[in-house]
Parts: C-alpha cells; sequence; structure tokens
C-alpha cells in the first residue's frame, strides 16, 4: 500500500504534500472579547474564517465565530449513531471531568452535528438530556449539508451519507485555542484522552 | 423540432458552458456502502442512480478564474487565508490577477484548493460535482471504455512532462464532456467521502461504521489511482495537476 501511495504522490506535483505546517500556538496573550473592544484580526489557520451558519439546540442561529475568546473542544458526531459517536461525547465528557473547577466558564465543549437531515435542535435537545449533558458548558450545532461539508474539509474529517441516512465518518476530537485555531487533536478514542486534558490545563494556566 | 438539438446545450451566465447529463446507473469502482446479493457475499456491483444534472463541459480555464478574482477578492493569493489554500495557491500565477500569457488563459486552472473551487462554483450558481456525478460522467455508459482507460493510463505515464493542452482540445465524450481524462485531475464535492478508499484505510484514521470493501474491478488500475489520489487529498492542498470543473443540479 506504500508503494501504491508514494507512485499517487508522484504523480502530483510535490507541492500537494509540502502544505504549510499548522500554524503554532496563538494563545499566548490574547485577551477575552470582554476586555478588548476591537479583536484582533483572525489568524489565516482559524476554524472561524468559515463563513458557515449553525443553529444551536435551543434554536438560535449562531456564526462559528462567537465561540472565539474561549478554548473549544469540539468533535463532529451524528446522534443516531450507536457505537463510536456515544463514545466521542463520552470521552469529551472525561475531559470536562477531569478539568479544575477554576477552569468553568473558560472552556466550551462543542459537538458538531453532520446529520443535516435529521439532527434538527429539537433532536439535539433531547440527545443532550440522554447524555447528561452540562447545557451550560456545551453546544450542540446544527448546520445545513453546505456548512458540514465546509467544517468538515476544515477538519479533515472524511464523511459520507449512505442511503439509510446514517453515516460513515472518521473520528477525532479537536481542541482549539481561543482563536479558533486547531492545536490539538486526538483521533484514539480507545483510551480515556489525557493528552488533550493536559493540554488544556497548560493553555488555561497561559493566559 | 429545432429545440431537441440544443436540448443538451445550456449556457451559465458566466458563460461558461453546460451540458446536460441524463439520467442513468453505473458502478463506482468502490462500493459506496456494504450490500450483500442473494447469496450473502458481498455485492461490489452494485449500480448506484445518477439523476440528471449540469456539468461544464471543459474544466474552469485560468481566464474564467481571473474573472471570479476580480469579483471576490479574498481569494486572490495575496488575501487567500492560509485555512482556505497552502502556500502553492495559484503559485504558476506572476500576480494576484496575472495568469501568463494568451496561452495560459485556455488552459485549466490549478494550483487550487477545495475550498477556493467550491467559492469559484457556488458564485456561478453552480457546486463542485460529486464524486457519483463526476465518476458517471466519466464512465459515459462504458462507451470505449477499454480505449478510454488506456488514454488515462498513457495520462497517468506522461503526467507533468508536458504544458497542459488547451480545456477546449480535450475529446469530447459521448455526453458532450471534454477533457474529463487527460487534462489534470479534478475536484469533486465529497472527495473526503470515500471510506473504503485504499489510502484511508491505511492512514490510521478511525471510522464510524467504515466499511472496507473490494473494488468492483480489481484490473481497473486507472480507477485505482484515481480514487486513491482523492483519498490523499486535503482540502486546503493545491498541485499543479489538480484543476475544477462546476455542476448544477437539476430541480
Amino acid at each position: 500500500m506504500r508503494k501504491k501511495r508514494a507512485l499517487v504522490a508522484a504523480l502530483l506535483s510535490v507541492s500537494l504534500f509540502g502544505t504549510p505546517a499548522r500554524a503554532g500556538d496563538m494563545t499566548m496573550s490574547m485577551p477575552s472579547m470582554k476586555t478588548m473592544p476591537t479583536p484582533a484580526p483572525m489568524p489565516g489557520m482559524s476554524i472561524y474564517n468559515l463563513s458557515s451558519q449553525w443553529t444551536t439546540q435551543d434554536g438560535a442561529a449562531t456564526a462559528l465565530a462567537s465561540l472565539r475568546g474561549n478554548l473549544v473542544v469540539a468533535a463532529m458526531v451524528y446522534t443516531h449513531c450507536k457505537d463510536v459517536c456515544p463514545l466521542t461525547t463520552e470521552r469529551m465528557q472525561q475531559i470536562e471531568r477531569a478539568l479544575p473547577k477554576s477552569s468553568e466558564g473558560r472552556v466550551r465543549f462543542v459537538l458538531f452535528s453532520m446529520d443535516w437531515m435529521r439532527d434538527l435542535p429539537d433532536r439535539l435537545r433531547v440527545f443532550a438530556a440522554e447524555h447528561h449533558i452540562d447545557r451550560q458548558h456545551w453546544t450542540l450545532f446544527h448546520g445545513d449539508e453546505a456548512a458540514v461539508r465546509e467544517l468538515a474539509a476544515a477538519f479533515g474529517i472524511s464523511f459520507q451519507r449512505e442511503s439509510n441516512g446514517d453515516f460513515q465518518h472518521s473520528i477525532a476530537i479537536f481542541l482549539l485555542d481561543r482563536d479558533g485555531v486547531v492545536v490539538a487533536e486526538e483521533p484514539d478514542l480507545s483510551k480515556p484522552p489525557q493528552a488533550l486534558t493536559a493540554k488544556i490545563r497548560r493553555l488555561l494556566g497561559k493566559r | 423540432m429545432a429545440s431537441s438539438c440544443l436540448a443538451g446545450l445550456a449556457v451559465a451566465a458566466s458563460g461558461a458552458e453546460t451540458v446536460r447529463v441524463p439520467a442513468g446507473t453505473y458502478v463506482p469502482f468502490y462500493a459506496r456502502e456494504s450490500v450483500k446479493t442473494a447469496r450473502g457475499q458481498e455485492d461490489l456491483h452494485r449500480p448506484i442512480s445518477v439523476a440528471s444534472f449540469a456539468l461544464d463541459r471543459r474544466p474552469v480555464t485560468n481566464r474564467e478564474y481571473q474573472l471570479f478574482l476580480r469579483a471576490h477578492p479574498e481569494w486572490r493569493k495575496s488575501a487567500v487565508k492560509p485555512i482556505f489554500a497552502d502556500a502553492h495557491y495559484l503559485a504558476h500565477w506572476r500576480s494576484d490577477l496575472d495568469f501568463g500569457d494568451d496561452a495560459d488563459a485556455e488552459r485549466p486552472v490549478t494550483n487550487v484548493s477545495w475550498f477556493a473551487a467550491e467559492a469559484y462554483c457556488r458564485a456561478q450558481g453552480k457546486e463542485l460535482p460529486t464524486t457519483d456525478q463526476w465518476e458517471y460522467a466519466l464512465a459515459d455508459n462504458g462507451r470505449d471504455r477499454d480505449a478510454l482507460r488506456q488514454r488515462i493510463l498513457t495520462w497517468y505515464g506522461e503526467s507533468g512532462a508536458h504544458e497542459l493542452p488547451a480545456a477546449k482540445s480535450g475529446v469530447a465524450n459521448g455526453f458532450g464532456v471534454q477533457g474529463l481524462a487527460g487534462h489534470v485531475w479534478e475536484w469533486t464535492l465529497d472527495f473526503n467521502s470515500l471510506m473504503s478508499g485504499p489510502d484511508l484505510r491505511g492512514s490510521g484514521q478511525q471510522f464510524c461504521g467504515g466499511a472496507s470493501l473490494g473494488a468492483s474491478d480489481p484490473n481497473d488500475y486507472a480507477s485505482f489511482m484515481r480514487y486513491s489520489m482523492r483519498a490523499s487529498l486535503k482540502a486546503s492542498y493545491t498541485t499543479k495537476l489538480l484543476g475544477f470543473r462546476c455542476a448544477r443540479n437539476e430541480p
């Protein structure tokens, strides 16, 4: 398989694989929105540059940039998923429980649904209740097909909708800095996400 | 009935000529999902239905892309955000709006990311074609299948060795679509959807419901290469052999 891949790479220009490194940790001393009337320019690698609109579980239309200012733990899921998606939520809740009380209000947990047909706000509220999601610290988002495609492309998530309405998709929990730049991602959900938790603690200590 | 002669043609507001591709079926190289035959075996040859749609007759050219950039400065190479396109975006252009000489004007635009290609198509009231739409258009109801495969393989062998030909120089297939094979690789709307692509299986990514099905025709090396190429892409990647065309679904 490696050989075949190398061949594909050779067919494409070298630059295809020479993508710029992910922007570094931009969180050093970014003040919160509250203390700064004119926000600094959005870093070029920020997810918040996406223009797509999302709707919260409470039906509020929201731009991604509204998440700016907090650390964000995020994943793309669909609520009818029986196996891995509930585990994703559970792993994120483990992170939530492992954080110190003092971090409250400074870390936001966000689930983006990729199921633009079925995961309307009502359904997201039911899912939140079933999974004992603390809506004070969590937001669940519904987006249309274009919004889902754009965000999945930005996260590097592969997905496809099947004829029965379910999805095949790749999995990861992402950590966004206060400007929406992905600074860590954990694709392995087989064990508690300790590396992500440690990274959040470090970033919390930095402000 | 003069109108029937023209039924396959339409000119979009942008000036890019589209071809109406009639509804039909094709067998994808990789099955889209697990379906069992009556005898309980994996059915790798199940045809996929594709509704009729409009597809650009040719890949988008440098000149057409320049028109888009005049109206959408945020996609010029000095302005584009790095999350949307890597550092090689429009690398063959001399400056923000200068693609080069007259010959370059008619060549397919390349060095464009998925985000840029999709933004272009949306500005024309279109979208990138889905992988099914693109593959169905290429399959051309099986016309000249073996010759087509050979042409693709020959092109793979010489890729990058020559200057790109003009977009309009491509041979039209039975649908009237030009240059699907032999010019550039092309973005599709859901390039990141092929869970059973060989590279994804070996990529270490974990999947929810991830099927890993076999190929419908293991001897179709041309398709294997194309699906592998798509699976290796990220949405911000740009390369000198990757361009695009747009499509419009019928209401």
